[in-house]
């Protein structure tokens, strides 16, 4: 006898009434989207994988099917089968028919598609299983899945301050993959170990305290990880690295501040810099950096999250404008001083490609690499993609405006992060879209890093 | 041949221990009733015999496996019903059936269709809607309708009415013979009815463990009556299998644990002189119990 699929056609006899639930959910989700849909979809569906879970408790000791001939290997084929029948399929089932109802060329979503379930099984069923998986009943499972949720949101803004006050943060998003992509591995090997454990040989109180100790130290080796982790990894990536060799960066040693008051006891400081000896046709953009500040008297103060934007490309030279945020106090106490900083830069190279002119309408038009513009209500420019935005640096140009998506570029060789919504939108900011516009999407080469030393710098000078 | 065994089987709560080294074995044919007051380690024992807790140390060995690895092959020739048991009750009763019966390879429709009618069973009505005594009759239904080799009874009869019982006790002895059995119980006269061995666990130790038959021969009560008031005895002479001994002005009571007619009159005559006339009553199962474990909480 083949024991999963009999388990699974029990459970979902048990369980139609949430099935129904979860179904309906992915129905409207699919069809009108409003806002509250899709908490009920996510709770709906965590509801179905605790209930299902539970349909076989594993804690306790009291449960009629662990005296019956169960094998194990069976129940969890039927648990899982059931779990990406109404779960999984029908968020595959909502992304394909989303994407192909807003039209994108379907050559570029199978990818994403696919990565994008993926995702969805790695970082939610899995991890749901897993906790109804130590849990006892509904009600723990809901209070530890709470508890989860409202930890993952609220940690890192306690231990990451600086997330909330700098445009470019301590995790810079073109790499924030390589952090994601640890994180994710690691909740998945968390999750397989407490389901093997409890499947094989219900043992709950290793599988809660593994569980639980390897989520707090996992997230904790997350959180605290410095964001150099990432740009180390992304280096290792293959690229052209002769093209980075004659590329060397300058910062000018007078900065300024373009505000009177501090904001939130910081003071905005901006510094120009030249990124220079690109090979013709590539351009070098800046993505992180780090200086240290030195004061006469030996006090230091390191700077990690800067706001930079290439202002022009003359020759060949990135002319940038950094900006960091300066503590009050050390910029009141030093701001007639001699500084001296240390640091390093990570920046990387773009290749030029063909520019491509299309006359925006109010509907999307496919414009390449996945992506779709749009004119919006007010004649500004939208654009779209399926799954993730794309791994370009995306220009447009309207006229005289400029304007580009810099900070929404990921260097993430995944087709697709984890939304539950397919489709990305972003607005284009400073370019109007009344005349027909121009897109420029720049591939990523390379990424490299160059050491910095500044001497002299005067902060009351710019 | 045995087909259950424990070699000293230890089990601890936090600190507290619940199973001191318990040594037990079950034979193949026999109905043994596992008996002992509240938190004596029944369940426990039990509990751990089906794989459903772990032991602290020791060993216990069903149908030849170590019970930590039960599997399912094991599992199927194995029939659990626990007073306590957690059923899926949103089945009915011919829906539970009819989800088991893929399980066990020789499950027997016409058995389980004889169980339901014998205990009169309502095979549309879900589990939850049963009667706590109907609930202990589906799950009794389904775990014999396979005819286990071994069937583990965990208080099946605490708290039902005794129709109901005589109803399961009637179920249960239709089994007898190809099924081997192992019950705990506190109901002891439904025990004596039936069962073919006894042992009896205190403070999760063994104290005996033994056929009903050389159990209920061994005990007696045993009344002297003397021509005149007689004292008892100095203790230093009291024999330590005479236990409970109560003296009236020409009576002297006390029950004999180890009854042989030859040597137990022997004995009387060489304590006592004066007995007029010798009183031997056999004992039921309940007075036993009562008289060890008295003993064991004065001896404590």
């Amino acid at each position: 006898m083949h024991q999963a699929p009999h388990i699974f056609s029990k459970d979902v006899r048990y369980l139609y009434r949430e099935i129904a639930l979860v179904l309906l959910s992915a129905i409207i989700f699919a069809w009108k989207n409003p806002w509250w849909v899709e908490f009920l979809y996510m709770a709906s569906a965590a509801l179905l994988i605790g209930r299902v879970i539970h349909a076989e408790t594993i804690p306790g000791d009291r449960q009629f099917w662990i005296t019956r001939p169960y094998r194990w290997q069976s129940l969890v084929a039927a648990k899982l089968l059931f779990i990406l029948a109404f779960v999984n399929v029908p968020i595959f089932l909502d992304q394909l028919f989303i994407v192909v109802r807003d039209g994108f060329p379907m050559g570029s979503i199978w990818a994403g598609l696919f990565w994008s379930q993926v995702l969805w099984i790695f970082c939610f069923s899995l991890p749901a299983a897993a906790l109804a998986a130590v849990t006892s009943g509904l009600g723990p499972f809901v209070f530890a899945s709470l508890a989860a949720v409202l930890a993952a949101l609220s940690v890192p803004q306690l231990v990451l301050p600086e997330f909330r006050l700098l445009p470019i943060g301590p995790r810079p998003i073109m790499v924030e993959w390589v952090h994601n992509s640890a994180g994710i591995a690691a909740v998945v090997v968390i999750a397989l170990v407490v389901l093997r454990a409890q499947y094989t040989h219900r043992r709950t109180l290793f599988s809660r305290v593994f569980g639980l100790a390897a989520t707090v130290g996992g997230a904790a080796a997350f959180l605290l990880v410095p964001w150099t982790f990432g740009f180390g990894v992304q280096m290792r990536m293959p690229h052209v690295a002769a093209a980075a060799a004659p590329i060397s960066v300058s910062i000018a040693p007078s900065a300024g501040r373009f505000v009177q008051q501090s904001r939130n006891n910081f003071f905005p400081v901006r510094f120009r810099m030249a990124i220079g000896g690109a090979p013709d046709s590539l351009e070098a953009r800046p993505d992180a950096m780090q200086l240290t500040f030195t004061r006469p008297n030996g006090q230091t103060w390191i700077a990690e999250g800067w706001n930079a934007q290439v202002r022009s490309v003359p020759n060949g030279v990135s002319k940038v404008e950094a900006t960091t945020m300066m503590p009050a106090s050390f910029y009141e106490e030093a701001r007639h001083e001699t500084l001296n900083a240390r640091g390093f830069l990570y920046f990387t190279l773009f290749e030029s490609a063909p520019s491509k002119s299309v006359a925006l309408a109010d509907k999307p038009v496919n414009v390449g690499e996945g992506l779709q513009c749009y004119r919006g209500a007010f004649k500004e420019l939208y654009c779209r993609s399926a799954f993730r935005w794309p791994g370009r640096l995306v220009y447009a140009k309207s006229g005289s405006d400029l304007s580009s998506f810099y900070n929404l570029i990921s260097y993430s060789p995944f087709p697709a992060v984890l939304d539950l919504d397919p489709v990305e939108s972003h607005w284009a900011g400073g370019a109007s879209s009344d005349r027909e516009t121009t897109l420029l999407m720049k591939k990523p080469l390379a990424t490299f890093r160059r050491d910095l030393q500044v001497d002299g710098i005067r902060l009351d000078r710019e | 041949m045995t087909l259950l065994r424990t070699n000293g089987l230890s089990k601890r709560y936090r600190r507290a221990p619940v199973l001191d080294g318990l040594d037990l074995e079950v034979s193949e044919g026999s109905v043994f009733g596992l008996i002992g007051p509240n938190g004596a380690g029944k369940t426990t024992t039990i509990k751990i015999l089906m794989n459903i807790l772990r032991a602290t140390a020791g060993r216990a060995e069903v149908l030849g496996v170590d019970s930590r690895q039960l599997g399912p092959e094991t599992l199927a020739r194995i029939g659990y019903v626990s007073e306590n048991q957690e059923l899926p009750d949103w089945m009915t009763v011919k829906s539970f059936l009819a989800y088991l019966k893929p399980f066990y390879p020789a499950w027997d429709d016409a058995r389980a269709a004889d169980l339901v009618r014998q205990f009169d069973l309502p095979r549309d009505r879900k589990l939850r809607q049963l009667s706590r005594g109907m609930w202990m009759k589906a799950a009794f239904v389904a775990s014999l309708a396979y005819r286990p080799k071994l069937l583990v009874l965990d208080e099946p009869f605490s708290g039902l009415d005794p129709l109901i019982r005589e109803d399961l006790i009637h179920g249960i002895l239709d089994s007898a013979g190809e099924t081997t059995m192992l019950i705990s119980s506190h109901d002891l006269a439904e025990i004596e009815s039936f069962a073919s061995h006894i042992g009896y666990l205190d403070r999760g130790r063994l104290q005996f463990s033994e056929e009903m038959t050389s159990l209920t021969t061994r005990f007696r009560e045993i009344e002297l009556t003397f021509e005149s008031p007689a004292p008892l005895p100095d203790d230093r002479h009291w024999p330590s299998h005479w236990l409970r001994p109560e003296a009236m002005p020409a009576v002297v009571r006390f029950v004999e644990t180890r009854f042989d007619p030859e040597r137990t009159a022997r004995e009387i005559r060489n304590l006592f002189h004066n007995v007029r006339h010798v009183s031997v009553n056999p004992m039921p199962l309940r007075a036993i119990f009562v008289t060890i474990a008295r003993a064991k909480a004065a001896a404590a």
